[in-house]
C-alpha cells in the first residue's frame, strides 16, 4: 500500500500517539548488540533475547522491551518500524522547549501546532458535521492549537447526554465563536462517539478505542492525536517502564482491532520529545538526554525493520559525552509521512515545520 | 431551525455580525450602558487615596471574576472593587490543615514496618484536595485564594508523583505559599525547592553527589548512588530564570551538586524535610550561571536566594501573573510594570501582585477562558454551595481533565484559552452544571443572574436571555445562566 507523494491518499488514516516525558529509547529498543550497551545500562539492560522474560530479538543487535509482545508480532508481520537514534533539531534538553519543537516546530510555547496547520492542507472531511483532525487528549494540547478548529473528545468523563437546556446554550453562545463552535462539535462527537463497555481500565487504551473509532466514522476524521505522559522516568526506570509499555501495547494492538479492514490505510508514529541519558542516574533511572528510538506502524508501511544509523556509545560517539547521538531526524520521518500517505504537498511541508528539509526519510513505505 | 441556520442568520445580524469571528473566542466589549464600570479603563490606579473609587457594580462583578472565582449569594457585593482586592492583601488567611509531619505519619509507618497504609496515604491526599476546593469555594478572600492557586501551579505540585509527594502537597501550600505569598519570593522559592512535596514530586530524596560519604558506602556495597538531576534543572528551568536565560548543562549538574542532601526524614518525629550533609559533596565548590557555591547546605540556599532575586526570574514571574490573570498574549508594557515592582522592591510579590492590579488592562474586558477547576469552583460558589461529604470536588476535576495538585508535568498547568475550550472540555462543563444544580438547593434564577454576570453580559445576550428563561424551568434556567458564553469567561 505504498504511495508515491502527489498520489491518491483518500481514505488513509493518520495517528500520532506523543510519548511525554522523555522516551528512554535505549529500553523501548535495546542495542543488545553494541560492545558498550550491557556496562553502560546496568540494571537497565533487559535480560538475553531467546530466555524467559528476555528481549524480543529485531533482527540480531537491538532488541524490543519484553512487555511489547504485540509491537514484536507486528514488526515480525511487517506492519511496524523502528527509527534508532532520532530527534529532533532541538537539543535544550528541555520537555518544554522540547514538546513546543515536537508539536510546532518552533520552540516557543505559543506557537501554532502542526496539526492545526494540516486540518487546512488535507482533505476536509466528507460529513460536514466533522472535523478533519481530532485531538483525544481531556484539553486541547499545543500541536492541535491555533486558528482552526480541531475536534475533540476523550475517554472518561461525565457521560454526555441531551438535556433541554442545551437549547437555551445553543442560542446563547452564538456571541462567542469558539464557544458555539466547540458546543456544535461536542453535540455531534457526543453522539457519534459512545462510550464502549468492557473497555481495559487503562486511559491510553481507551484512548486508542476512542481514535480508532473516530477514525471509523463514516466521512469522519482521518487524522487523530493521543498522547501518554509517563516517561519522565528519572528513578526506578525499570519497575516505572515495564507497565507502561505493557499499556502501550495493549493500546496499538486495540488500535489494530478496532480499525479492522481500515488498519491497512492506517499509519502510527509513536515519538516523544526527547531521548534519556546513556548512563544510569544515582537513582535507578535516567535523566533528560537527546535521541530517542521512534516507532511507525500500521498496515500501510513496508516494516520489519529498524531504520536510521547506529551512533555507537563508546565515549567518542556520544552527544556531549552523555546522550545518544541523534542521527535521524524525526521531522524528515513525520514529513515522508505526511507526504507519501496523508497526502500534504512538498510545498506545503514548511508552513508545518518552518525550515525542514523535504528530502524523503527511506525505507518506511 | 438547525445550528448552520441559526449561525448564518446571526452572521447577518447587524449587533453582532461586524465582531463574529467563528476561529476564535471573540470579546465583546459591552456598552458602557451595561458595563458602566469601564470607565474605570481610563482611570489611572489610585495615585492619592480616594482619587479612584469604582462603585458600579458591573466593575465589582468584573473584578470578582477577573481576580477571584465570582460571587457567592451568601457573601455580601464589595462597594469599591480596588479596596475589596487590596484589603486582601494584608495579611494571610489562617487555614487549618494537619502538620507536615502528621501528613507523612502514615507514609513513614508504612516504611518503617507498619504495615500497609497505602489507603490512608491516598485519603490525606484526596482531602488535603478536596479542602483546597471548599477553601476556594467558600472563602470570602477570593483574590487571596486564586493567588495561592496560581503559585501552587507556579510550582506545578504533582501529588500523584509519589506518597511523599502525595501526603505533603497539601502541607506544602500551607507552610511554603500560605506563609510566604505576602514576602520575597527568593524565600518562596527556598522553601519551596526543599520541601518534601518538590523533594519528592522531583526525585531529589535520593539524589547525591557522587563523592558523598553515603554514596561512596553504597557503591561499595554494590549499589547505585549518585546525582538525580531532576529537582536542578526545573528550579532553574521553571521556577527561576527560565531557558532564557542561557545556562548549559554543566550549570544543572552543578544545581544538582548543591541540592544533593536535601531530602526528606521518615525515620524520627516530626517527619519532614531535612538536610543530610552524608549526601551532600560537602567540599569543594559549584558554579551556578557564573557563581561559585561551596557544596553544603548554605551554599545551596545560597545559590536559590540568588536565582529567586534574578532579573530573568522577575521576568517570567511578571510574565506569568499576567498571563493569567490578564491575557493570554500580555503586553510587554504590561509584564514590565510587573517586573520592575519586583525588582525595586527585591522581589516582594505582594508588590508584583499590586501592580498587576493597577494595569489598565486588567480592567479591560475579560478575554480568557475559566480552566476547568475555575469553572467547577465559580459554579459551586454561584449556587452556593458549602462543604457536603457528599461531594468530591476533586473527583469531578479529575474526570473533567484537571485533578487537582496533580498536573501531568512540573510545569503545572497550561493557562492558554485553547487548552480548556475544545469540544469535550465545553461539554463537560455542561455536564457540571447539569449535575451542580442537583447537589444543593436550586438558587432564583433572576438572583443568581443579579448576583454574578448580569453587570458583565453583552448585548446579544441581554436581550435574548430573559425570553428563554421565561421559558424554562428554574432548574433548567439555572444551568443557561452557568453555562452563559459571560459566566465561561475570566
Amino acid at each position: 500500500m505504498a504511495q508515491t507523494p502527489g498520489g491518491n491518499t483518500e481514505g488513509n488514516r493518520f495517528l500520532f500517539i506523543n510519548l511525554r516525558g522523555g522516551l528512554d529509547g535505549l529500553s523501548f529498543v535495546q542495542p543488545y548488540g553494541d560492545p558498550n550497551f550491557a556496562r553502560l545500562r546496568g540494571e537497565l539492560a533487559g535480560a538475553p533475547v531467546n530466555t524467559n522474560g528476555g528481549l524480543l530479538d529485531l533482527g540480531g543487535f537491538f532488541g524490543l522491551h519484553p512487555q511489547l509482545t504485540g509491537l514484536h508480532s507486528l514488526y515480525k508481520a511487517g506492519e511496524a518500524l523502528f527509527i534508532h537514534a532520532v530527534a529532533s533539531a532541538d537539543r535544550s534538553r528541555s520537555h518544554f522547549v522540547a514538546q513546543a519543537f515536537l508539536q510546532s516546530g518552533s520552540s516557543s510555547t505559543s506557537s501554532t501546532g502542526w496539526m492545526n496547520t494540516l486540518t487546512g492542507l488535507v482533505p476536509t472531511a466528507p460529513n460536514p458535521a466533522f472535523k478533519n483532525v481530532i485531538n483525544l487528549c481531556n484539553r486541547n494540547p499545543q500541536i492541535t492549537a491555533g486558528p482552526q478548529r480541531v475536534g475533540q473528545w476523550s475517554s472518561g468523563g461525565y457521560m454526555i447526554q441531551p438535556q433541554p437546556f442545551w437549547n437555551n446554550v445553543q442560542k446563547l453562545a452564538l456571541s462567542d465563536g469558539r464557544y458555539f463552535s466547540s458546543f456544535i462539535d461536542g453535540m455531534t462527537s457526543s453522539s457519534a462517539l459512545k462510550s464502549a463497555t468492557g473497555l481495559p481500565n487503562s486511559s491510553l487504551v481507551q484512548d486508542a478505542w476512542l481514535a480508532a473509532s473516530a477514525l471509523s466514522i463514516q466521512g469522519g476524521p482521518t487524522v487523530a492525536y493521543v498522547e501518554q505522559s509517563e516517561f519522565d522516568t528519572h528513578n526506578d526506570q525499570n519497575a516505572r517502564l515495564a507497565p507502561v509499555f505493557a499499556d502501550l501495547d495493549a493500546a496499538v494492538m486495540m488500535l489494530k482491532s478496532t480499525l479492522g479492514p481500515l488498519w491497512q490505510r492506517t499509519v502510527v508514529v509513536l515519538a516523544s520529545e526527547f531521548g534519556r541519558t546513556v548512563a544510569v542516574n544515582g537513582t535507578s533511572g535516567t535523566d533528560h538526554g537527546t535521541a530517542f528510538a521512534a516507532c511507525v506502524l500500521g498496515g500501510a508501511i513496508s516494516g520489519g525493520k529498524v531504520l536510521g544509523s547506529w551512533p555507537g556509545l563508546s565515549s567518542g560517539q556520544l552527544y556531549q559525552e552523555r546522550d545518544l547521538a541523534p542521527t535521524s531526524d524525526i521531522q524528515a520521518v513525520l514529513s515522508t509521512i505526511l507526504m507519501q500517505h496523508v497526502g500534504v504537498a512538498p510545498t506545503e511541508i514548511p508552513r508545518l515545520f518552518p525550515g525542514a528539509s523535504t528530502t524523503l526519510y527511506p525505507g518506511i513505505f | 431551525m438547525s445550528a448552520v441556520e441559526i449561525r448564518r442568520t446571526v452572521v447577518g445580524h447587524q449587533d453582532i455580525g461586524s465582531r463574529f469571528s467563528p476561529g476564535q473566542f471573540t470579546l465583546f466589549f459591552a456598552t458602557p450602558a451595561i458595563f458602566p464600570g469601564h470607565a474605570a479603563r481610563t482611570a489611572s490606579f489610585p495615585k492619592k487615596e480616594g482619587q479612584l473609587r469604582m462603585t458600579s457594580s458591573a466593575a465589582v462583578a468584573h473584578a470578582q471574576v477577573r481576580f477571584g472565582f465570582g460571587a457567592r449569594p451568601d457573601q455580601p457585593a464589595p462597594t469599591d472593587p480596588v479596596a475589596w482586592l487590596t484589603g486582601q492583601l494584608q495579611r494571610a488567611t489562617p487555614v487549618p490543615g494537619p502538620s507536615l509531619s502528621d501528613c507523612l505519619t502514615p507514609y513513614a509507618t508504612m516504611i518503617n514496618g507498619g504495615g500497609n497504609q497505602r489507603d490512608a496515604c491516598l485519603r490525606i491526599r484526596v482531602s488535603e484536595a478536596d479542602n483546597l476546593i471548599w477553601q476556594a469555594v467558600t472563602t470570602d478572600q477570593p483574590f487571596y485564594e486564586r493567588l495561592i492557586r496560581f503559585f501552587a501551579n507556579h510550582f506545578g505540585l504533582q501529588g500523584q508523583a509519589n506518597y511523599i509527594a502525595g501526603c505533603s502537597v497539601g502541607a506544602f501550600v500551607r507552610d511554603v505559599l500560605r506563609k510566604h505569598l505576602f514576602g520575597k519570593y527568593a524565600d518562596m522559592l527556598t522553601a519551596a525547592v526543599t520541601h518534601p512535596a518538590l523533594v519528592a514530586s522531583l526525585s531529589n530524596y535520593k539524589s547525591m553527589a557522587p563523592n558523598s560519604t553515603r554514596a561512596r558506602r553504597l557503591r561499595a556495597r554494590g549499589q547505585d548512588a549518585g546525582l538525580n538531576e531532576n529537582l536542578a534543572r526545573e528550579t532553574l528551568e521553571l521556577f527561576s530564570v527560565g531557558v532564557g536565560a542561557g545556562y548549559a548543562q554543566a550549570d544543572v549538574t552543578a544545581m544538582a551538586t548543591l541540592l544533593a542532601g536535601f531530602t526528606v526524614n521518615l525515620q524520627t518525629k516530626p517527619y519532614g524535610g531535612v538536610y543530610d550533609p552524608t549526601m551532600a559533596a560537602g567540599t569543594g565548590m559549584s558554579s551556578v550561571i557564573g557563581v561559585s557555591y561551596p557544596n553544603n547546605n548554605l551554599g545551596c540556599l545560597q545559590a536559590l536566594q540568588a536565582l529567586g532575586t534574578s532579573d530573568y526570574t522577575y521576568r517570567r514571574l511578571a510574565r506569568k501573573l499576567a498571563v493569567h490573570f490578564i491575557s493570554d498574549q500580555p503586553y510587554i508594557g504590561d509584564v514590565n510594570k510587573i517586573f520592575v515592582a519586583l525588582r525595586q522592591s527585591g522581589g516582594d510579590i505582594r508588590q508584583a501582585v499590586l501592580a498587576l492590579i493597577s494595569l489598565d488592562s486588567a480592567w479591560r474586558p475579560l478575554t480568557k477562558v475559566k480552566d476547568i477547576q475555575d469553572y467547577n469552583i465559580s459554579s459551586m460558589r454561584a449556587v452556593g454551595l458549602v462543604a457536603n461529604p457528599a461531594v468530591t470536588p476533586s473527583l469531578a476535576m479529575a474526570k473533567m481533565g484537571q485533578p487537582v495538585l496533580a498536573p501531568p508535568f512540573p510545569n503545572g498547568w497550561d493557562d492558554q484559552t485553547s487548552t480548556w475550550s475544545g469540544p469535550w472540555s465545553v461539554m463537560q462543563r455542561l455536564a457540571f452544571a447539569n449535575y451542580v444544580v442537583g447537589v444543593g438547593p436550586t438558587p432564583a434564577p433572576d438572583t443568581l443572574l443579579e448576583n454574578t454576570v448580569a453587570p458583565l453580559l453583552r448585548s446579544y445576550t441581554a436581550s435574548t436571555l430573559p425570553a428563554l428563561l421565561a421559558a424554562s424551568t428554574p432548574s433548567d434556567s439555572v444551568k443557561t445562566i452557568l453555562t452563559l458564553p459571560e459566566f465561561l469567561r475570566r
